[in-house]
């Protein structure tokens, strides 16, 4: 039998950081299974995405319904995010030494 | 410039700030300077909100940002919402997990003679180089300068153990690439003694005068209230 738990009505329609699901995960009991339903949550940053998917795929027994389709789409990125390689596309930014307020005001006017 | 009736890009709010400096005084009436001014110096005002940035209060924060721009500009669009709760989660979240303090300063506006949306996160914490040294995180890549730890945290380098396993380290880049290509906005970063500045036009690290140093991390960011209509946010969470 699994524990549903109403993710809106416990935390809010927003999940905004890591702590948020680490602090619902140490209220589990570690032999239960539980249920998050998430039908209402429409916001989720990327750490607090990032943290359910440990969640949901840790030791313990923990599964989704109701995903809104913001929250589904974040939960893909960050699963994405677990299998492509780390790429540092931005490449370096040049790096301008400025001695005196003159040339910061320089390199601000210049394009 | 300081007339208040230009409409101010971010390297005008960062020239007149830069040149009060040398003066002493902030006289440029904008807002956004006047928010900048008071973080730098960390003063308090009106314009800036101080907060905790726990757990509970992050998310109190985001709301608060959200509802002063909505309570601003009713008319911005409601897509702006899901880039907006983005930028602040990101950038928040930053602080909370590298910048080993509970002072933070917030400032959020919509400038209507810009028609944009302006934003400044700020912390007293170690800075970016210090987060990277107290990790112990790509030293050898690091240099010896605020500049260095700059361009490594714009390139996507986490300072956390499991940037590859888990998503870390997305924060500055990811805001950067989202604000300026795809929202074409401008996006600042204070960090010590160096300054990043992208926008259109300009991708640089200025490696400030040594009299000038900013005790912390300041994220400046200026967005059009008009969202392109081929804008999509996911195209930048990766």
């Amino acid at each position: 039998m699994k524990t549903i738990i109403n993710i809106k009505e416990q935390y809010g329609s927003e999940l905004h950081t890591r702590q948020m699901i680490e602090r619902m995960a140490a209220s589990f009991n570690p032999q239960d299974a539980y249920l998050l339903d998430m039908s209402g949550v429409e916001q989720i940053s990327r750490s607090a995405a990032d943290e359910l998917y440990n969640l949901t795929h840790g030791s313990m027994h923990v599964d989704m319904i109701h995903v809104e389709p913001f929250v589904e789409k974040m939960l893909s990125a960050v699963t994405l995010g677990r299998f492509l390689p780390r790429q540092h596309t931005a490449g370096d930014m040049p790096i301008v030494h400025c001695d005196t307020i003159g040339s910061v005001l320089s390199q601000l006017a210049a394009s | 410039m300081n007339n208040g009736s230009k409409i101010l890009s971010l390297e005008d709010i960062l020239t007149s700030f830069f040149i009060a400096l040398t003066k002493g005084n902030m006289d440029v009436p904008a807002p956004f300077s006047m928010a900048l001014w008071s973080i730098f110096h960390h003063t308090s005002s009106p314009l800036i909100v101080s907060c905790a940035l726990d757990d509970d209060s992050a998310a109190e924060t985001i709301r608060q940002i959200k509802n002063t721009l909505f309570t601003q500009k009713p008319e911005l669009p409601t897509a702006f919402n899901s880039p907006l709760t983005y930028l602040c989660d990101e950038l928040i979240c930053n602080i909370q997990q590298h910048a080993q303090t509970d002072k933070s300063h917030i400032y959020a506006g919509y400038n209507p003679q810009s028609d944009s949306v302006e934003i400044a996160i700020a912390d007293y914490g170690v800075t970016i180089y210090g987060s990277y040294v107290a990790a112990q995180k790509h030293l050898d890549k690091l240099g010896d300068s605020d500049a260095d730890a700059l361009n490594l945290a714009q390139n996507g380098y986490s300072v956390k153990n499991l940037p590859d396993t888990e998503n870390r380290g997305y924060g500055i880049s990811s805001n950067i690439r989202m604000v300026v290509n795809g929202l074409h906005g401008e996006f600042a970063v204070m960090s010590g003694n160096a300054l990043l500045l992208q926008d259109a036009t300009k991708r640089k690290i200025l490696s400030l005068p040594r009299d000038i140093d900013f005790k912390g991390t300041m994220i400046l960011v200026r967005i059009p209230a008009q969202i392109p209509n081929d804008f999509n946010m996911y195209d930048y969470m990766s």
